[in-house]
């Protein structure tokens, strides 16, 4: 027996020794199926070109009263014989709702927007701010009010009457409700009041067809509120409402959109009808299915079968979608930006005190973060490029200061002319740096978190595990909920020793410098590398002058990119696959977080 | 020595008595012969894809688990085109070694499997000992315990612990416990009942030994080989449920290499010929390991239990 033994072992050494032995750009996003526009067939004025860098949108000042067209045509919006049903494979949202109220702004735009407008719409091709049922709007000098002219020829669905100024303040109120859990749900109580009734006092019918927001903040960019691209307001039936109340909203929601609310079933799909004789855009095709798949392959599955005609699928899964003849379509602007936040980045005056008697909250002397060096440390130990090339194929744009982008207000061109001398994937310097600041070998904890539109983010925080222990950080890594994230380390001020990806949406930089740089109650994260963000926020979203306003985001900016705010990864369009046999064009801006909107303008092909 | 241990009646199976070597020689058919008797398979597999990688995984892997490199990512294993013999069963999505991370993870199995058995084990033989052997209100007590553990949904139970306290190794090794420990006190008291009864015990406590002996001394040994096979058998279900939180990631956390944590990271590639192998290969460990537990806990079952060998 114990020969047997021996010669097994001998076997078995044999086999682990031949184991041993084994030893151990940047481009610009890809015009995408759609045709280019023609001429308009219905403008009152000269369309708007899609140029090769998004245009600035129009959230600066005083919106224009001279009307745009409401949306820019293109060639193959010509069609004339109607599809059928257009079946959308999605992954279900965080919040399945009728109400806008009740979820976040991509969850809105999703399931709301197909049956109701907003005032302001916004262009596919540059997500600019264009006529919706709003025809035009003014504010005042001061920024404190801001009036909308409404269209006098709308109707809501279900034969709840017309469109009128009466709606507006109900549906504003709505966003400010003591349950709401809207993206702009903090922004509005701000601006227009903390409840319905404030809502009502401070949204004023001027008369049938004019509205006034009195604004309680002088604010430059209540008409971007306004749009909902940042927000959830869409317009909803006052009368319905009053007739029914909210359970008449769950039941059947009556909207101006250009589809018509039908049926839903939790966690399986969504169903619209066309809408004929839209005021801006009746669809192309006579129903609009979204079909809740969570599990990606599944979802392509149904796409190569025919079962749905367009699909969210991962960008590892593009080479078998296109070798299956289905096409990858991309939206027109950089929908999401990626970054890492630097943790622990407080200012002195943000306190140390912990709301809830803990230890370590904001300000901590003692934070390697708060070095420059440190932070530049981490910023030369990421290799963009290879990121870039590796994990999202090479289709994202530069991205070197959190929140800004070339197209929107405040850039500086002097960025990203310097950004491969200041951020330039450089290791040797790197462990320099960190030896120099007397941070050599500091501990960081690296939070892996995820959030939809981006599902590379796991994989590209594992990679800058890699990252920054070759320049000899000691990492650990943990994975977290973004609700913990949330909960335990940003809203707290407990980010200390942490670093952590993000992404956001192609909005106006104040936005994401409110969320993430903002001291005081209206910021999130609330990290500053100068004790100048807030005076420079402030200026910046209060004045009604273009040039104040871009001066300050520009200084903010230059103190961000000057001192290694964030760690910017790239500038990411939103991307999704269709099958060609069944769809013609489909353009999208993709700026509110990647959503799919202006499904109406989805041509069946030809 | 005490009297009780005189009139002990040992119930562990004996080996029955093996030839000398010399009067039988090595061949080749004499190898084969002994291989058929003794569960070679299940053993060699057992070996070579979760204990010498466990053992050994900082001596023998590759690479380094958690560090790899972008430039290397979804490179296939070394027998397709474009793969390398630097990447035996290729590369992940971030660039790591798969083999590495396998036996990496073996080890991440075995230390959950061998803590949450043992635990579970001691916990639950415990309570089946004192349960059987006292009877009355504690035998009612503990069985309505572990009534109650067996209701619990057990994945459930996981998400809220993570939930709660954060995915670790800890949480998992807790989680197994809470589910595993009612089995082991089900079984042993079951054995217990029988032993109890039998003329030994009788005569233990006629000779003035204390409960607590009795249940050590005699019970206990009475019972120790069903507890071995039942931890045999467990191994690969520990595994599977290990797997499978991970899977849910409500188990091992990344960026450690569990393999129901590589097999969930690669499920959105398992159709794609460009990266199959993500989820593949660890699948494959976990499939080989909890089947040749299966197979060597049979075995062992036949071999400790008394009946089973006389037929």
């Amino acid at each position: 027996m114990s020969k047997i033994a021996v010669l097994i072992a001998v076997a078995l050494t044999a086999a682990t020794v031949t184991i041993v032995g084994c030893g151990g750009a940047v481009e610009q996003p890809a015009a995408g199926v759609a045709t280019q526009p023609q001429a308009s067939d219905a403008a009152t004025a000269a369309p708007v070109r899609p140029s090769p860098l998004p245009a600035t949108p129009a959230v600066t000042i005083v919106a224009t009263a001279t009307p745009r067209p409401t949306n820019t045509p293109s060639a193959a919006q010509a069609v004339t014989d109607l599809g059928g049903r257009l079946r959308i494979a999605s992954v279900p949202p965080v919040q399945q709702l009728v109400g806008s109220w009740l979820g976040t702004t991509t969850a809105a735009n999703m399931q709301v927007r197909p049956f109701s407008d907003p005032l302001i719409h916004t262009d596919r091709f540059d997500g600019s701010l264009v006529p919706g049922l709003a025809t035009s709007w003014e504010a005042n000098e001061d920024g404190t009010q801001w009036t909308f002219h409404l269209r006098d020829d709308i109707e809501f669905q279900h034969g709840w009457g017309k469109f009128t100024a009466h709606d507006v303040p109900h549906s504003t109120g709505l966003i400010v409700k003591e349950d709401a859990i809207a993206s702009d749900t903090g922004i509005f109580r701000e601006l227009f009041g903390n409840t319905y009734d404030d809502v009502i006092n401070n949204v004023v019918v001027v008369d049938d067809n004019t509205v006034r927001y009195d604004v309680q903040v002088p604010n430059s960019i209540v008409d971007f509120f306004i749009s909902a691209q940042q927000g959830n307001l869409f317009m909803y039936s006052k009368a319905q409402f009053e007739a029914e109340g909210l359970d008449g909203y769950e039941a059947r929601p009556a909207g101006v959109g250009p589809w018509q609310f039908e049926e839903r079933t939790l966690d399986v799909n969504l169903l619209y009808s066309r809408v004929p004789d839209h005021y801006r855009r009746s669809p192309f095709f006579e129903e609009l299915e979204w079909v809740l798949i969570p599990e990606e392959n599944t979802r392509l599955a149904q796409l190569k079968t025919g079962q749905v005609q367009i699909g969210e699928i991962s960008r590892e899964l593009h080479i078998d979608a296109v070798g299956s003849g289905l096409e990858v379509v991309q939206s027109q602007l950089p929908s999401l930006q990626v970054t890492f936040i630097i943790g622990g980045v407080y200012n002195p005056e943000a306190g140390s005190e912990c709301a809830d008697g803990g230890e370590r909250c904001f300000y901590q002397p003692d934070e390697p973060h708060l070095d420059v060096r440190v932070r530049e440390a981490i910023n030369r130990a990421i290799n963009r490029q290879e990121i870039n090339e590796q994990l999202f194929d090479g289709i994202g744009q530069p991205h070197v200061v959190w929140g800004y982008h070339p197209a929107l207000p405040g850039w500086n061109s002097r960025w990203l002319e310097e950004h491969e001398e200041k951020y330039g994937f450089d290791p040797e310097r790197a462990r320099q740096l960190l030896k120099e600041s007397g941070h050599e070998g500091y501990k960081v904890k690296l939070l892996l978190t995820e959030l939809p539109g981006v599902p590379e983010m796991i994989p590209m925080g594992e990679a800058t595990y890699t990252y920054l222990t070759n320049v000899g950080i000691d990492v650990t890594s943990e994975a977290v909920e973004w609700s913990t994230y949330r909960a335990d380390y940003y809203r707290p001020g407990r980010t200390h020793g942490t670093i952590a990806a993000s992404r956001g949406t192609y909005r106006p930089a104040e936005i994401t410098v409110r969320s993430y740089n903002r001291s005081g109650p209206t910021g999130f994260w609330r990290t500053s590398v100068d004790p100048r963000t807030d005076t420079l926020y402030d200026l910046a979203t209060r004045s009604m002058d273009p040039v104040v306003k871009a001066d300050a985001l520009r200084e903010l900016g230059d103190l961000k990119f000057d001192l290694y705010s964030e760690a910017p990864i790239v500038w990411l369009p939103a991307q999704l696959v269709i099958d060609p046999r069944e769809v013609g064009e489909y353009v999208w801006p993709g700026n509110i977080n990647a959503s799919f909107t202006h499904t109406e303008y989805i041509t069946p092909a030809q | 020595m005490a009297a009780d241990d005189r009139i002990r009646a040992p119930a562990i199976a004996e080996e029955t008595p093996a030839p000398p070597d010399a009067a039988r020689g090595i061949g080749v058919g004499r190898i084969m012969s002994e291989a058929r008797r003794y569960p070679v398979f299940p053993i060699l597999l057992l070996l070579i894809v979760l204990v010498i990688p466990a053992a050994f995984a900082d001596f023998i892997a590759p690479h380094d688990p958690k560090l790899g490199s972008l430039g290397s990512k979804l490179l296939p294993p070394v027998w397709m085109e474009g793969g390398t013999t630097e990447h035996l069963l290729g590369t992940d999505r971030v660039g790591r070694d798969i083999l590495t991370r396998i036996m990496y993870g073996a080890r991440v199995s075995v230390v959950t499997a061998v803590i949450a058995i043992f635990i579970a084990g001691i916990l639950g033989t415990t309570m089946g000992i004192v349960a059987g052997y006292t009877g009355g209100m504690v035998d009612a007590v503990v069985m309505r315990l572990v009534d109650i553990s067996l209701s619990i949904p057990i994945i459930l139970l996981a998400l809220v612990l993570v939930a709660a306290v954060g995915a670790s190794m800890g949480t998992v090794i807790t989680v197994l416990v809470l589910l595993m420990w009612s089995r082991y006190a089900r079984l042993v008291r079951g054995e217990t009942l029988a032993v109890r009864v039998q003329d030994f015990i009788a005569r233990a406590q006629v000779s003035g030994s204390s409960h607590r002996r009795i249940m050590l001394r005699h019970v206990f040994p009475n019972v120790f080989n069903s507890i071995i096979v039942l931890a045999t058998l467990n191994v690969g279900f520990v595994i599977i449920l290990e797997s499978t939180l991970s899977f849910l990631g409500a188990g091992i956390p990344p960026p450690q290499p569990a393999w129901g944590l590589m097999v969930a990271d690669g499920r959105v590639l398992i159709t794609s010929p460009n990266g199959w192998w993500v989820a593949m290969f660890p699948g494959l460990a976990i499939m080989l390991v909890v089947l040749s537990m299966n197979l060597l806990g049979d075995w062992l079952r036949d071999r400790l239990d008394p009946k089973q060998r006389q037929v």
